[in-house]
């Protein structure tokens, strides 16, 4: 009996050492077969392929209390190199001066129209209605307070005009702020992690998530899938999990570049986090049973890499708290942990480290020079990113299930770091 | 209009002054933290490269006592791990891009595009006004508060 404990307790102490190990070299490999087979050989950012036609492209805004930085992001935005398009920028009820605002660059801006919302509804009834008040088929939509490249809606178009299968395509966000550490980590963060992994699942066949902050639509893709879900906490997961199962494909467009502020406290990155992986849970208990169908077996790779991950952090907080027990009172020996990081292991996996945020970095700074001068900071990226993942899923998977079922997604304003403006 | 220019330097913001010189104290701190937590994990890597410097100290713990053995058999069964993995991935993504590429893709047609009759059931109104709703600058719509629903769309 004590022997079989050992070696569950040993599986399981592998488990949470070696997951991340194994996971770094599976994505590395995904997202390098990603770059070579589909984005190696295409054009720079700003070369774009031409398209056989320009459909009508529709720019929606969802916005709230954002009177400090909307302007900047619509004032982008109408500078896309892209010849029929439409900017729709919707107030989601806001108790600022963000609708006197967008009403004044709507009359100095004829590609602008303003959606006012009477009263709050939350962002994802805010993209619906934009959705509904446009005549075009095909939506890209950007957060108020991001700032869309000028070529992004020509690269997302033309994975549009490629595929008939395609549903979505989601941009490439960057870090805008880098000032502190935890800005200078996140940059490493989106191109050693997001980047990697969308690269990777592409691989796999499906994307677990479209990125909120910049993502194209078919409208008929959408309706579809029933449009945004009003109760969900991250409504990209969800909407990108409805397309998928819809049998849509979802696209990752690297050279569709948007630049995205983040959080620059640690309470500020705390918050986001945990809303995400409180979304990421929401959307995997949610569409459970729908993936014990055969026709859904290309789901199955991202959801046996969600379901595992989530395994893994409280495996991983069960070693760390035996570990610390170990080191104040007496534990039976089949559950000591004596290291947490033992001998070469320790080696092997901190090397993976910088080699994936290597891999990244090599791979996005083909969009953008001068990125290794922040290797300096993003070689600790992996251990942040390992540390927060254990947390966040070990507080949001039981806060998910004790979550009231259709209760609104409410609009809550980000820590946006330190802006100049 | 004035144009804007896409200058990098004007859309990053790397601005290290504005923090409080305490918040930065502790990003320097924590930074420093953050590389000790690194150097311990390479620790039997430095390790080895201190034995190497001193040679007799090497031969001793790694050729006498067969140190360098567990590395190599780590390295052997991660290798072998990482490949079998790699191989799995990339097989399958091949295989899918081969059944799904070109004359095999099963959505052939241009799907069909959205339009009020699609759309007409969002709305908990009459939807008469729509084509001005399409092209109106500036509009109020007004929600059920229970359901998602559209109950009122204002022009103007």
């Amino acid at each position: 009996m004590t022997d079989t404990f050992g070696t569950i307790g040993a599986i399981l102490f592998g488990f949470a050492f070696y997951y991340p190990l194994f996971m770094a070299y599976n994505w590395m490999i995904g997202a390098l077969y990603y770059f070579f087979h589909y984005e190696a050989h295409q054009g720079k950012v700003d070369q774009p392929p031409g398209l056989e036609r320009y459909p009508g492209v529709t720019f929606l805004v969802p916005c709230f209390n954002d009177e400090k930085i909307v302007a900047e992001t619509i004032e982008y935005l109408l500078q896309q190199k892209y010849p029929d398009f439409e900017v729709i920028a919707i107030n989601d009820g806001s108790r600022d001066r963000t609708g006197d605002i967008l009403d004044a660059l709507a009359v100095k801006h004829p590609r602008l129209r303003v959606i006012h919302h009477a009263a709050n509804q939350g962002k994802a009834m805010a993209l619906t209605s934009g959705a509904l008040l446009t005549p075009n088929e095909y939506l890209i939509c950007i957060d108020s307070d991001a700032l869309l490249d000028q070529h992004a809606a020509r690269w997302m178009m033309w994975h549009f005009m490629s595929s008939t299968r395609v549903g979505a395509v989601t941009g490439n966000p960057r870090i805008r702020n880098r000032s502190t550490l935890f800005g200078r980590i996140q940059v490493g963060e989106f191109s050693s992690t997001a980047g990697l992994l969308k690269r990777a699942q592409r691989t796999y066949g499906r994307l677990f998530t479209i990125s909120g902050v910049i993502a194209g639509f078919r409208k008929m893709a959408l309706h579809q899938a029933g449009y945004w879900s009003q109760d969900m906490l991250t409504e990209d997961i969800d909407v990108t999990w409805k397309l998928e199962i819809a049998k849509w494909d979802v696209r990752f467009e690297p050279r569709a570049l948007c630049w995205i502020l983040m959080p620059e406290t640690l309470s500020g990155l705390w918050r986001q986090r945990l809303r995400w992986a409180m979304g990421g849970a929401q959307v995997i208990f949610r569409h459970f049973r729908k993936l014990h169908d055969w026709r859904e077996r290309r789901m199955w790779p991202i959801y046996l890499e969600y379901f595992t991950s989530m395994l893994w952090a409280y495996t991983m907080a069960t070693t760390v708290i035996l570990w610390g027990f170990g080191k104040l009172i007496e534990v039976p020996q089949a559950l000591q942990v004596p290291t947490l990081l033992p001998g070469f292991s320790g080696v092997l996996i901190g090397i993976t480290c910088m080699l994936q945020v290597a891999v990244g970095l090599l791979m996005d700074s083909r969009y953008e020079k001068g990125l290794f001068r922040y290797y300096f900071w993003m070689i600790w990226y992996p251990v942040a990113f390992w540390i927060i993942n254990v947390l966040t899923t070990v507080v949001a998977t039981p806060r998910v299930l004790m979550r009231r079922n259709g209760k609104r997604a409410t609009w809550r304003s980000p820590d946006r770091g330190i802006h100049t403006t | 209009m004035n144009d804007i220019v896409f200058d990098l330097r004007n859309i990053i913001i790397d601005r290290p002054e504005l923090q409080s010189k305490g918040k930065r104290a502790i990003f320097g701190v924590l930074t420093a933290g953050l590389w000790s937590f690194y150097l311990y994990l390479l620790l039997p890597l430095a390790s080895l490269l201190a034995w190497w410097l001193g040679f007799t100290a090497v031969y001793e713990e790694l050729v006498m006592r067969r140190g360098w053995e567990a590395l190599l058999e780590l390295i052997g069964v991660y290798g072998a791990i990482v490949l079998a993995m790699g191989l799995v991935q990339v097989s399958w993504a091949l295989g899918n891009w081969l059944r799904f590429y070109g004359a095999r893709d099963r959505r052939r047609e241009r799907p069909q595009e959205v339009n009020q009759e699609f759309t007409d059931p969002l709305f908990l109104m009459d939807t008469g006004e729509f084509p001005v709703w399409m092209n109106a600058k500036r509009l109020v719509v007004h929600h059920h508060p229970k359901y998602p629903r559209i109950t009122s769309v204002e022009a103007g």
